[in-house]
């Protein structure tokens, strides 16, 4: 779920069929598989006139940005950013105290209860929120909460999947073996349990947020139009036609911010361990 | 007057006793035993025709409605009927027999034969109908969309699982240039399905940034976008999922790989070999899990059909919320009929999944 | 099936490394015979089997197999087999299956492999185990299926790197066993890397000693063991006796004496080395000289008694010997005592 960067072991290079030419030919290819689609998307959002037939833009502009700022694109910022916050806060705790008592239950309890938790993944989400959201309208929850409701719902397999494996690498016997080289019990805790958890916290956290962050369909069923989140605004934009400009900048708003919150992750990461 | 079971019924104080039901046991027992026998036997051949009379009627188009319209015409005949005409057919010298040639000895007895032969034909005729019509009632709305999602999800988990593979083994063996896939491929995992769907429309629209490039914005370039085969959507849901695919099977595989490989390539397997004997099968049980979870996640997911799919057939989800959206109040239940459906379909795909999953690790 | 190993100077350094892990490595081994690499943990042993075996690319020498040079060849092709220090079964595989392996690839029916597989587990004892998943194996029997797996390639060479370190004292017996008997059959070539200096004399006809990517000396067991070329060789065998003294013509003086050394040590400094396997203790006055007890280890069925030489001179630190006698001596800390061994085999290596 959350990209792990590890160093491939270096025995297998002799294993890629092909000779140099087709290594290279399929390195470049899977490169381009990958990046394709965000082509488009970067080109378009700082072309000023792209017709048809032209392959590059033939002049380029912040029209896009601009069309997108005046068509409610940092309400829509703020929106989509507190939405995040806001599962992240709630289904990362949530998702951390799961994942314990799971470990903690007997092994009889521990299945169904953890099955239940996961069940969200195996439903649809418009058929769990079409269901929901007639709950929702009986009890009179307001469409925002219902909308963080929903999409707590939704992150807690995440958050609780990562805490669970994180949890099931994490042995007991490290406290223990810390107490006996003389940590108190504070100690203990603070300098080899927390450690060894930041790294799953901000990926359950980080998916959590993915969640809200990027969630279109709750928000369009359960906000009923009045919460204007990025890709709101976006699949308005993208469903029309001639639209490009601002489709594409709606979209690098909504890649954007995540990737760079990976990448701090993954480098906060690798300077913990080299430390 | 001497009490006694001489007593005529209904007169003098009320006695109780089990005579009734002991007196007889043996019978009632018997009786009960062969009730349940009909019945549960009649019920899994009605299920059984009536399920495959069910996908005949939504498969074939033309013949189907025949079918239909036949297994309609046997509802309101009553049972007694039905139960003469079954005689008439099955009896010792029976119509049947006639057919076959053997009026006298060699024909079975159904009627009043041992196993209640005829007697379970008979309901399971009967009700095979009903199972069949209510089959097709509660699906024909959503089969077709069912089927439009049945074709998008196996199609994407077969591409995604397809290229993750090939992707997850250059990672694994190339040093460097594996890096940067790696790099790119856990890029693409952050960015939302809708943001994906954006972007392949303005890769593979008519007009689009595919067609600019390959010089034939008008006419020459195929209908992606909203066209016969699902083409963007399809490939939407690939490029995606295979990042995801990918980085399974990486994560899964890094530690074991390297080591085996250099076993295997002692033990003279080429590198081709040495993908498709070593790398596979360890990949096999990560491969299928992240193909079970493409496959179900592309099954109920919105976005992506929704901006780049065709309007008619429509997919199980689009049909779904549009329904579910309309001002029109009949079509809510239908909404949820459908999304019932979809989940079922995820249901019976996990499953199914599973019980290969557990069959591939008893393989192991 | 037995092939003559040449390695040329083979020099090779890992791509992040500073420093060359092999330095220009050149050893012969002829065919049917078995080398042992013996080297400290880190000085290049398994480097240079996978050299060897084609999954490193050197980055300068040669290998020849029965004189062709096998650069560019990979390993597959190399009909070279490797068994590592883990077993590294294929888990997806049962054990027949997985020693069947070889002749899969090589383009043979399941039926014929599977046939030819048996023979070889009929070898390593291990028939009854053929339907068996490699994780219902424990440790020995997997290295025993490691070992027909890489039999089974009926490979022109085996190289096996340190296959038996994991094992417990008795399962290694059997192996040892295992390998002679292979050796018998099969006369392979055979090149196995150990740190352990008693597996290395039971395996193999000679050995060669690595040291920091560097082989020091490569000869017969008996050789290493009582003419080492250097200090270093006789401290990687296990050697303890390192007496300091002065070589002129070639008679060694010391705390012990002047004693008459091989004709090929150069004159100045030099050790006497004496193996303390060698060294008999006998009754004061009787022996080469005479010294007092310091220290008394018992090592099982031996004990290692060491013992400081006194012979007036205070100047320097006390020349220690050290014996490894049979049993447990009735001796006392401080008792003096005398120390006997041969002298015509005086062996000295320069400092
Ligand atoms: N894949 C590798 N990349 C970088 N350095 C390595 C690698 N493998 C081994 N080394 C280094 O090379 C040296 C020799 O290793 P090795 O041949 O495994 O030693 P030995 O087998 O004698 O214990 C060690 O210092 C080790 O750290
Ligand atoms: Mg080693």
């Amino acid at each position: 779920m959350i990209p792990t960067l590890q160093r491939p072991p270096p025995s297998m290079r002799t294993s890629m069929p092909g000779g140099a030419a087709g290594r290279t030919l399929m390195g470049l290819l899977l490169i381009l598989w990958f990046t394709l689609p965000m082509i488009p998307v970067a080109l378009w959002a700082v072309a000023g006139r792209w017709h048809a037939p032209a392959v590059l833009p033939q002049t380029y502009s912040w029209e896009g940005w601009s069309s997108a700022a005046s068509s409610g694109l940092f309400p829509a910022l703020l929106a989509s950013a507190l939405l995040g916050a806001g599962v992240a806060i709630l289904a990362t705790p949530l998702g951390f105290m799961a994942a314990v008592s799971i470990r903690r239950l007997p092994r009889r309890y521990a299945r169904p209860v953890e099955g239940i938790l996961l069940a969200p993944l195996a439903i649809p989400p418009f058929a769990l929120v079409m269901g929901m959201n007639v709950v929702l309208l009986r009890a009179h929850v307001p469409a925002a909460a219902g909308v963080l409701l929903l999409l707590v719902v939704t992150a807690l397999p995440y958050t609780v999947f990562m805490f669970r494996s994180a949890l099931a690498g994490y042995d007991d016997r490290f406290e223990e073996a810390a107490r006996s080289l003389g940590a108190s019990k504070a100690q203990s805790i603070r300098h080899v349990r927390l450690p060894l958890l930041t790294a799953a916290t901000s990926r359950a956290a980080f998916l959590a947020f993915l969640v809200g962050w990027g969630d279109y369909i709750v928000t369009l069923i359960v906000g009923g139009g009045q919460l204007r989140t990025l890709p709101m605004t976006l699949a308005s934009a993208a469903s029309a036609t001639g639209n490009e400009q601002l489709t594409a900048v709606l979209s690098l708003t909504v890649v954007l911010p995540p990737l760079a919150l990976l990448t701090a992750l993954l480098l906060t990461r690798r300077h913990g361990r080299i430390r | 007057m001497s009490p006694g079971p001489a007593t005529p019924p209904f007169t003098g104080p009320a006695t109780f006793t089990l005579e009734p039901w002991t007196s007889n046991a043996g019978g009632l027992a018997r009786s009960a035993a062969v009730s349940l026998y009909i019945a549960a036997a009649s019920t899994l051949l009605a299920c059984t025709v009536g399920f495959a009379a069910a996908a005949y009627i939504l498969a074939m188009p033309r013949a189907g409605r025949l079918v239909a319209a036949v297994s309609a015409a046997t509802i309101p005949i009553p049972h007694l009927i039905g139960a003469g005409a079954v005689g008439l057919l099955l009896s010792d010298a029976g119509f049947l027999a006639r057919i076959l040639g053997m009026p006298d000895g060699g024909f079975p007895t159904f009627v009043g034969g041992p196993f209640w032969s005829a007697v379970i034909f008979e309901y399971a005729w009967k009700e095979s109908a009903f199972v069949a019509l209510v089959i097709v009632g509660s699906l024909a709305r959503s089969v077709g969309g069912l089927c439009v999602s049945l074709y998008i999800a196996a199609a994407s988990t077969l591409l995604a699982c397809t290229v993750g593979f090939a992707a997850a083994a250059y990672i694994l063996a190339m040093p460097r240039a594996g890096r940067l896939v790696a790099a790119v491929s856990a890029a693409t995992i952050p960015i939302p399905h809708l943001i994906g769907a954006g972007a392949v429309g303005l890769l593979l629209s008519d007009a689009g940034f595919l067609a600019r490039i390959l010089g034939m914005p008008d006419g020459g370039f195929p209908t992606f976008v909203g066209g016969p085969f699902w083409s963007a959507v399809i490939f939407e849901y690939a490029w995606k999922e295979s990042a995801f695919v990918a980085l399974v099977i990486v994560g899964s595989l890094a530690r074991s790989v390297g080591g085996l490989c250099d076993a295997a390539a002692t033990l003279g397997a080429a590198p081709l070999q040495r993908i498709t004997h070593v790398v596979l099968p360890l990949a096999l049980p990560a491969l299928a899990v992240s193909g079970l979870i493409v496959f179900v996640y592309t099954l109920g997911s919105y976005e992506v059909p929704w901006l780049l799919g065709r309007i008619s057939p429509e997919a199980l989800p689009v049909r779904a919320v549009r329904l579910f959206g309309s001002i029109d109040l009949d079509s809510r239940p239908q909404a949820m009929a459908t999304a019932l459906v979809s989940v079922m379909a995820g249901a019976v795909a996990i499953i199914g999944g599973l019980i290969l999953l557990r069959r591939l690790r008893g393989l192991r | 099936m037995s092939s003559r190993l040449e390695l040329k100077t083979i020099s090779h350094r890992y791509s992040d490394a500073k420093e060359d892990v092999l330095k220009d490595i050149s050893l012969t081994v002829e065919a049917s015979r078995s080398v042992a690499l013996l080297g400290a943990s880190g000085s290049g042993k398994s480097t240079l089997l996978r050299v060897a075996a084609g999954l490193e690319n050197p980055a300068a020498g040669k290998v020849l197999v029965d004189g062709e040079d096998l650069a560019g060849t990979p390993p597959d092709r190399r009909g070279i087999a490797l068994v590592f220090q883990n077993p590294l079964l294929f888990p997806h595989l049962n054990v027949v299956d997985n020693v069947a392996f070889s002749a899969r690839m090589a383009g043979f029916s399941r039926r014929r492999a599977r046939r030819q597989a048996l023979e070889y587990l009929d070898l390593v004892q291990l028939q009854d185990f053929a339907h068996r998943h490699p994780w219902q194996l424990s440790g020995g029997q997997e290295q025993r299926v490691s070992l027909a797996r890489a039999l089974a390639r009926q490979p022109r060479l085996l190289l096996l790197d340190e296959p038996f370190s994991s094992l417990d004292s008795r399962l290694r017996e059997d192996m040892y066993n295992l390998v002679s008997l292979i050796r018998e059959q099969l006369e392979p070539t055979i090149v196995m890397v150990t740190h352990d200096r008693r597996e290395a004399s039971v395996l193999a006809d000679s050995i060669a000693v690595l040291d920091t990517g560097r082989i020091l000396q490569h000869g017969p067991v008996p050789q290493l063991h009582y003419r080492p070329d250097s200090l270093a060789v006789s401290r990687i065998l296990g050697g303890l006796n390192e007496i300091p003294g002065e070589v002129t013509g070639g008679i060694h003086s010391s705390a012990l004496g002047r004693i008459k050394v091989q004709d090929t040590v150069d004159d100045g400094a030099a050790y006497l080395v004496i193996r303390q396997e060698t060294v008999n203790l006998v009754s004061a006055g009787t022996g080469v000289v005479d010294g007092s007890i310091a220290s008394i280890k018992s090592m099982g069925a031996h004990t290692l008694v060491t013992l400081t030489i006194d012979n007036g001179s205070t100047a320097k630190p006390a020349v220690r010997i050290s014996a490894e006698v049979v049993g447990a001596p009735d001796l006392s800390i401080g008792e003096l005592v005398g120390v006997d061994f041969e002298k015509s085999a005086a062996w000295a290596v320069n400092s």
